[in-house]
């Protein structure tokens, strides 16, 4: 028990300030219990580092064709060798990471947004519920990278219509895994009390049930954020992703496939980095599945 | 004669003989209360109605305590939920002070009944967010319906409610599972206290609790009765609790009031056969009276 | 007016109950069915600790006799209950003491001797009936399985009409339509009777009936209670009744046994046990729970505070935190049970004094000690 607690008039701010900094340290101590979401945390972190700042403080280039080069094998001068044309690949590996990255922030941002606002009505409306997700299931139906080369098709091959495309692929599962949520915490009965108070929809859903959803909805955009860095680069490998010449891991492997038996680095670390990546994120994401259970908390 | 099951009160109006001139009105008033739920069947379509709630009518007078009675599937939680208005009738009305409010629209409802009728249910651990903090769970009931000037207010009032229940404001930043579910129900009286309103109804509140915790709640809530003179509401199955805080009684079966009296008279003159069989039910805390294991085992 | 209440207390003669009881027992006084001495469970914990929840546990069930476990939630009935066939999990639980049924010392049984056990000797029915019950299998399989885990070569009719007859017993109004039926299409109360067949088909000597009647309607459970006295009366069967209610206790058992956080606390025939209640625990129970005869009281007499957690247990008496009539010397050592009457224990240290006290008296003089001081008996601590 703390000091404060037994006198009724502290100023709530006091109050407040103290649950705030609790949170904090119970935050560091669910971190300290967790290995895998601390790990993944961190080379996430590291990742998103390498990706965006080395290559601007280094001013490494990723552009510049050397004929002199080409198809170098890995040294001194270039870690992880030259490509076709005599690009440095590592420059390319941590610019296409930054692509990669990017793509998959924005959509996991995007369909975050718009999967917890979907979720969270269908779960309240259950007509409007119903519509909702029966075009979740429509979208669902296909497969993302078809979804996605239509829309690019339709919209013209840049950066942002790979997001949206993405968005809209993958949104529907956010939306899914929202709506599950939200609806077995509507079974609670303090909905049932919120009602009774006289509580409108928006209190109810935005400041109760948002709060017991938002870690199921954190966890599936982590995996969201994977699975975007994924079909980028798989519609980036049938030539419907991010436009040539930006360099992404997707058009990098696109590249390496004729040299795959003379030159396998050009496809090894690009595919090692993806592939690393994905897995950090997916770490996290199950790190804090297990962390933001609320049946692991408080003992 | 020197009658056991004399009223505790001396001001409760309805027990007695009805019919005096100084009874009040009553505070809340159900007539023919009606729910029927439609079922559709699975292959044809064609519909069912279940009758779950068939022409209830009684009265709740100010500072006393109806108990509704009833085994399960009796309707009694659904009649307790069409009288705080989380449910609509299919017919019929509840009315507060003389007033109809069983077809309020939701924003008449929230600045008419929504303070004066609260609920309190049997499973504490449901009827809070498990991620709220106490204090902001009863913050938030003030918030809604505008009582306090400001949040540190309504601080102060939350803690003040919760000293009135017997915790204190070492409480007020806990989570619910930090509590004993004798403490989260006291919490959740103080929530629904919290609104200030006449009519509390207790849905099986004291229900799930170990015997000693509830003879705790059951105190605490005849000694808020008195002080803030409220009325209940208690919807229970457990005959001997009623005993001890009802002043009159409803017993329910299969939807219908089949008896309503006052306590006393119930469990010493039960007039239908259903109620003199519940009571007969009961196993008494008392070996020297075995009369349970008489009846036939069908 | 001489009114003739319906609850209140019309004096019975003593019935028929004690004397069969006496019967029944008399052919094996001198060995109980079941001896449980000085049990203590252990349960691993996640950082691989030993947490002891339930110690210092004895009682004994005599053939034919029905013994009932009372306490409130967290006390330890269950767990002691579910020690008898060693249901729990053997590789995180760890038991000590001594278990001899029917002249078998159950801690020391193989894991084949066990199981030819559960079921065929030892009965158990719980709470849910839907958690004993597959909701895909009918009543009729279901209890045939039973019979045949036990007897393997048994004539396809003579099992058929062996579950019949358990469903009779179990008050089955039409054992043959129930059998082809599946649980679904069955109400709670006839669930548990099914229940109760299944754990009677191979009609074993010691039938553990764990809060066998809390969830269902009063109506129910008196059927219910008088089937289960039934099979007392007429098959001989051994009962341990286990319940948090006074009232069910007083109805059907001989003798009882209170559990306290993890303790017995309190043995005594049962009407000795309401006669005289002797250790605080019991007295405060019994006082707690709203009277059903007599004046109806102002305010109910209540234990303060809530039982604590298993992790939190106290030194001394186990009770001494919430119990009006502790002294200093409660607070330490351990408390051995001993004897106040005839067959009739308590765990308390201050056994002389305390157990002709009644518990109201020593409350308000608590409550006026502790006013003066600061109330810690609510919040468990965070």
């Amino acid at each position: 028990m703390t000091a404060a607690t037994h006198n009724p008039s502290v100023p709530s701010a006091a109050a407040r300030h103290a649950s705030g900094s609790s949170r904090l340290r119970r935050a560091a101590r669910a971190l300290r219990r967790s290995p895998m979401t601390l790990w993944g945390l961190v080379l996430l972190l590291a990742i998103v580092i390498v990706c965006f700042v080395i290559p601007v403080a280094a001013h490494m280039d990723a552009y510049t064709t050397d004929t002199a080069q080409m198809l170098e094998s890995p040294s001194g001068a270039h870690p992880m060798g030259t490509d076709n044309l005599g690009r440095d690949i590592l420059t390319r590996v941590l610019l296409g990471g930054k692509s990669s990255l990017t793509v998959g922030f924005l959509t996991a941002v995007i369909s975050g947004f718009l999967g917890l606002v979907l979720g969270l009505y269908a779960a309240y409306y259950p007509k409007l519920g119903y519509v909702i997700m029966r075009l979740c299931d429509g979208v669902m139906a296909f497969p993302a990278i078809l979804f996605g080369i239509v829309f690019v098709e339709v919209l013209g091959q840049s950066t942002q219509s790979v997001v949206a495309a993405l968005s809209i692929v993958l949104t529907p599962y956010v939306a899914r895994v929202v709506r599950s949520s939200a609806m077995s915490t509507m079974n609670e009965n303090y909905v049932q009390v919120l009602i009774g108070l006289g509580a409108g929809g928006f209190r109810i859903l935005w400041r109760n049930i948002a709060l017991n959803v938002i870690a199921s909805w954190i966890v599936e955009v982590t995996f969201v954020f994977a699975d975007a860095i994924l079909v980028e680069a798989a519609m980036s490998f049938i030539g419907a992703g991010i436009p040539q010449p930006t360099p992404t891991w997707g058009n990098m492997l696109y590249d390496s496939r004729t040299y795959i038996y003379n030159a396998s680095w050009m496809t090894l670390f690009p595919g090692l980095a993806l592939a690393l990546t994905v897995f950090v994120i997916n770490m996290l994401g199950d790190g804090l599945r297990e962390t933001l259970d609320p049946k692991r908390r408080g003992q | 004669m020197k009658e056991n099951d004399t009223p505790r009160t001396t001001d409760t109006p309805a027990s007695g003989l009805p019919g005096a001139a100084r009874r009040p009105e009553p505070i809340v008033q159900v007539n023919d209360l009606c729910k029927d739920y439609v079922t559709r069947g699975f292959t044809n379509g064609a519909s069912s109605v279940f009758h779950a709630v068939k022409n209830v009518s009684f009265e709740l007078y100010p500072r006393q305590t109806y108990a509704l009675v009833g085994e399960s599937g009796s309707g009694k939680s659904t009649t307790g939920r069409m009288v705080c208005a989380l449910e609509r009738p299919t017919s019929g009305s509840a009315s507060f002070e003389g007033r109809a409010y069983t077809d309020d629209s939701p924003a008449l409802l929230r600045k008419g009944i929504r303070s004066k009728i609260q609920m309190v249910f049997q499973d504490p651990f449901s009827a809070l967010n498990p991620r709220k903090t106490i204090g902001n769970a009863l913050v938030e009931a003030m918030e809604i319906q505008r009582i306090g000037s400001s949040r540190a207010d309504r601080r102060d009032r939350a803690v003040a409610m919760l000293e009135r229940v017997g915790l204190s404001s070492a409480h007020m930043d806990r989570f619910p599972h930090q509590f004993s579910g004798g403490q989260l129900q006291r919490v959740t009286i103080a929530r629904a206290l919290a609104v200030e309103p006449r009519v509390l109804i207790l849905d099986e509140s004291v229900s799930a609790l170990d015997v000693s915790v509830q003879a705790q709640v059951l105190n605490l809530l005849q000694d808020l009765k008195d002080d803030l003179g409220l009325s209940y509401l208690f919807i229970t199955h457990d005959l001997s609790v009623v005993r001890f805080i009802a002043d009159r009684v409803g017993v329910l079966r299969h939807g219908e009031l089949v008896e309503e009296d006052d306590v006393a008279s119930i469990f010493r003159n039960p007039r239908t056969d259903y109620t003199r069989r519940l009571l007969d039910s009961i196993p008494l805390p008392d070996p020297t009276d075995r009369r349970l294991m008489d009846g036939p085992p069908q | 007016m001489t009114a003739t209440p319906t609850i209140i207390e019309s004096v019975k003669p003593p019935t028929e109950a004690p004397a069969d009881t006496a019967n029944a027992a008399a052919h094996n006084a001198d060995s109980p069915l079941l001896e449980v001495e000085d049990l203590a469970v252990s349960f691993a914990t996640v950082d691989k600790k030993w947490k002891t929840t339930v110690e210092g546990v004895s009682f004994s069930v005599g053939q034919g006799e029905i013994l009932g476990i009372v306490g409130e939630s967290g006390c330890g009935k269950s767990v002691t209950s579910f020690s008898i066939p060693r249901l729990h999990d053997e590789r995180t639980t760890r038991y000590e003491g001594r278990i001899t049924f029917d002249g078998r010392d159950m801690l020391s049984l193989d894991q084949a001797s066990l199981r030819a056990l559960r079921g065929e000797d030892i009965g158990f029915i719980f709470q849910n009936p839907m958690s004993s019950l597959d909701p895909l299998m009918r009543i009729g399989r279901q209890l045939e399985e039973t019979v045949r885990v036990h007897h393997k070569n048994l004539a396809k009719g003579e099992v058929r009409s062996r579950c019949i007859d358990a469903l009779k017993e179990a008050g089955a109004d039409k054992p043959e339509l129930w059998m082809g039926k599946y649980p679904y299409q069955m109400s709670g109360g006839q669930l548990q009777r099914v229940v109760i067949a299944m754990a009677l088909v191979n009609k074993p000597k010691l039938l553990i009936a764990d809060e066998p009647t809390t969830a269902l309607d009063v109506t129910i459970q008196a059927q219910l209670l008088r089937v289960l006295r039934s099979l007392r009366d007429r098959l001989g069967m051994s009962i341990i009744l286990i319940t948090h209610d006074m009232g069910v206790v007083a109805q059907m058992c001989d003798r009882v046994a209170v559990m306290y956080l993890g303790q017995v606390v309190e043995t005594a025939p049962v009407r000795e046990l309401f006669a005289h209640p002797s250790h605080p625990y019991t007295k405060g129970l019994l006082s707690a729970t709203p009277p059903l005869s007599g004046p109806r009281p102002e305010r109910l007499a209540t234990i303060e505070g809530s039982v604590p957690q298993l992790s939190e247990v106290p030194d001394g008496c186990r009770f001494a935190s919430r119990c009006p009539f502790a002294t200093g010397e409660c607070r330490t050592g351990k408390v051995a049970m001993r004897q106040v009457g005839q067959a009739h224990s308590i765990r308390c240290a201050r056994f002389r004094e305390v157990h002709d006290l009644p518990f109201q008296a020593a409350q308000k003089k608590h409550d006026a000690a502790a006013a003066a001081g600061a109330d810690d008996s609510t919040g468990k601590e965070a």
